[in-house]
């Protein structure tokens, strides 16, 4: 679906690229979390993937078609949710119809039902009037109801309280289907960790981390333990050690993403051997 | 959904763009009616007749009228000055050249219906006021500013002149067009630096303007142009003018759509 290829890119007064030859490539039906440290470059991705940014060499294709050639067609199938966004005072209402005639997929129905979930159903109200969380939750059901095949979230739990980030949870795993792609990128791991079916991580402009959380389960193993001996990464807690280890392909664990990103960055060479030829 | 110009992606951008800035359209033409109002009102002092003081307030609004579009033209591409509103200009499903002419509708052809309404309006209320204002029934005489266009080009008419092939159609086409130019190189000005266009696009074309006015008084001094050589060949100076004038706006609106092609959504403040 979406092939980014050997692509380099760096802000123009600093010397460091932030991506040096960098490839990846999203395949339909799946949700992405997009994991790295601040500065890593998260957000710097997501705009190359939407044509925002015109990298030095390499190339972005969506269906085989230049993102930067920001044609309508690949458009109205990739749509980004930013960390930070604006709306225009008008109404909720006003706001639609202004906006989801460019989206020839957008569902009224779907609307209604995200809307309903995230409970904003005045569709009267002002936008500039909303909470931050609120005109999220609005961005984000709009953002939904486009049923554009790839998008693509920037922090998308930021400005949610607890049960708005349950609802969230709810709405995307409602909204997944075989065609379409999710990426979330995000420091709150804990947030969206259990919608998540994929895993990126990157650092230092590479990919450290690039599994399935199916594969993840399959050759590491997250449990709590006193021993930590062979350990790719631990850390104390209330409970005893929680550990990361190598797993034999024995035992069945829950992936947890935090431990997982911990010892991702800890023993990225380790981690790559694990999964390289996959 | 296609990729070439489409005309009713168009219309969506212009009632999408007129929707969420009505507020600000509303109160900008209130605001220019008052103060064209109150500026022909000031003027009607002058007014004895539709010809003696009537044109100048013709003259003066049309003088009024460049300096407008140009104002106007700067402010367009605004969603362009924060990060968030160029994500939002850029991702929308529209072609570059779609979201470029309907900016460009709006802030130039819509100015000038605005402009025009203004006018007319502007004109109604001065015919009730000035008489009040100042005393004389005289000040509140009727008068087309519209026709008054079409005195200019026999106002430029001067027999000296036209002895040398300077006609007064020929500086009407250099005064249009000239106005043209310039909201060819604001439109660019306001691609290049969203912020604060009006000032720096201004600050720039002055600059380059100097050093032209420089270069030609060096070009002048060491080929030592005479009166009599500038008067003969005025003439033809004028046409290449015009022509000149021509392919400064061509190359100016092409250069902004070219560039608002290329931007970026993360771009260095360059001036």
């Amino acid at each position: 679906m979406l092939k980014v290829k050997n692509l380099t890119y760096g802000y123009r007064k600093s010397a460091t690229k932030i991506f040096n030859n960098f490839s990846l490539e999203l395949e339909p039906g799946r949700v992405y979390g997009l994991l790295g440290r601040n500065g890593a470059g998260k957000s710097t991705l997501i705009y190359l993937m939407t044509g925002l940014l015109t990298p030095e060499s390499g190339d972005v294709e969506y269906e085989g078609v230049d993102v930067r050639e920001r044609r309508p067609s690949t458009l109205s199938n990739v749509f980004i949710v930013p960390e930070e966004f604006e709306l225009p005072a008008i109404s909720l209402k006003q706001y639609v119809a202004i906006n989801a005639p460019f989206y020839p997929n957008f569902s009224y129905d779907d609307l209604r039902s995200y809307l309903g979930v995230f409970e904003m159903n005045d569709e009267t109200v002002n936008l500039k009037s909303l909470s931050m969380g609120q005109k999220k939750k609005v961005f984000m059901s709009f953002a939904l109801a486009t049923n554009t095949r790839l998008l693509l979230m920037d922090e998308p739990t930021n400005g949610l309280d607890i049960p708005s980030k349950s609802q969230f949870r709810k709405i995307i795993a409602r909204c997944m289907n075989d065609d379409r792609t999710i990426v979330l990128s995000t420091h709150q791991v804990r947030d969206v960790d259990s919608i998540l079916d994929h895993v990126l991580i990157i650092d230092n402009s590479r990919t450290l981390l690039n599994a399935s959380i199916g594969e993840i389960g399959s050759r590491l193993a997250f449990e709590v333990s006193s021993n930590v001996d062979g350990a790719l990464y631990w850390q104390p807690t209330i409970n005893g050690n929680m550990v990361v280890f190598p797993n034999d392909g024995t035992k069945e664990t829950m992936v947890d993403i935090e431990m997982l990103f911990n010892a991702v960055l800890m023993a990225p060479e380790r981690i790559a051997a694990m999964f390289a030829g996959k | 959904m296609k990729d070439s110009f489409s005309i009713s992606r168009f219309w969506l951008l212009l009632r999408k763009d007129f929707v969420e800035n009505k507020t600000a359209l509303v109160i900008g033409s209130f605001a220019l009616f008052a103060a064209m109002s109150l500026l022909m009102i000031i003027l009607s002092i002058f007014i004895d007749s539709p010809d003696k003081g009537g044109c100048l307030i013709g003259y003066v609004l049309e003088y009024l009228f460049g300096i407008g579009c140009a104002i106007s033209v700067s402010l367009s591409f605004s969603p362009m000055r924060t990060k968030q509103g160029r994500i939002s200009m850029f991702t929308l499903p529209a072609t570059t050249l779609e979201k470029y002419l309907e900016q460009i509708v709006v802030y130039i052809f819509g100015f000038a219906a605005v402009y025009a309404v203004c006018v007319e309006l502007g004109e109604l209320v001065r015919c009730v006021i000035a008489p009040l204002v100042w005393g004389k029934e005289s000040a509140g005489i009727y008068i087309n500013h519209f026709a008054v266009l079409g005195t200019i080009k026999d106002a430029f008419n001067d027999i000296h002149l036209v002895e040398m092939g300077i006609t007064g159609s020929k500086i009407f086409t250099i005064c249009v067009l000239g106005v043209i130019a310039d909201l060819g190189i604001f439109t660019l000005g306001a691609v290049l630096w969203p912020k604060f266009s009006f000032i720096k696009t201004y600050a720039a074309t002055y600059m380059i303007g100097i050093v032209f006015f420089i270069a030609f008084i060096v070009v002048a001094s060491v080929v030592d142009i005479t009166e009599p050589m500038i008067e003969t060949l005025f003439s033809e100076l004028l046409i290449v003018i015009i022509v000149l004038q021509v392919l400064i706006a061509v190359a100016a609106f092409v250069a902004g759509y070219y560039l608002l092609k290329r931007k970026n959504v993360i771009h260095p403040t360059v001036f």
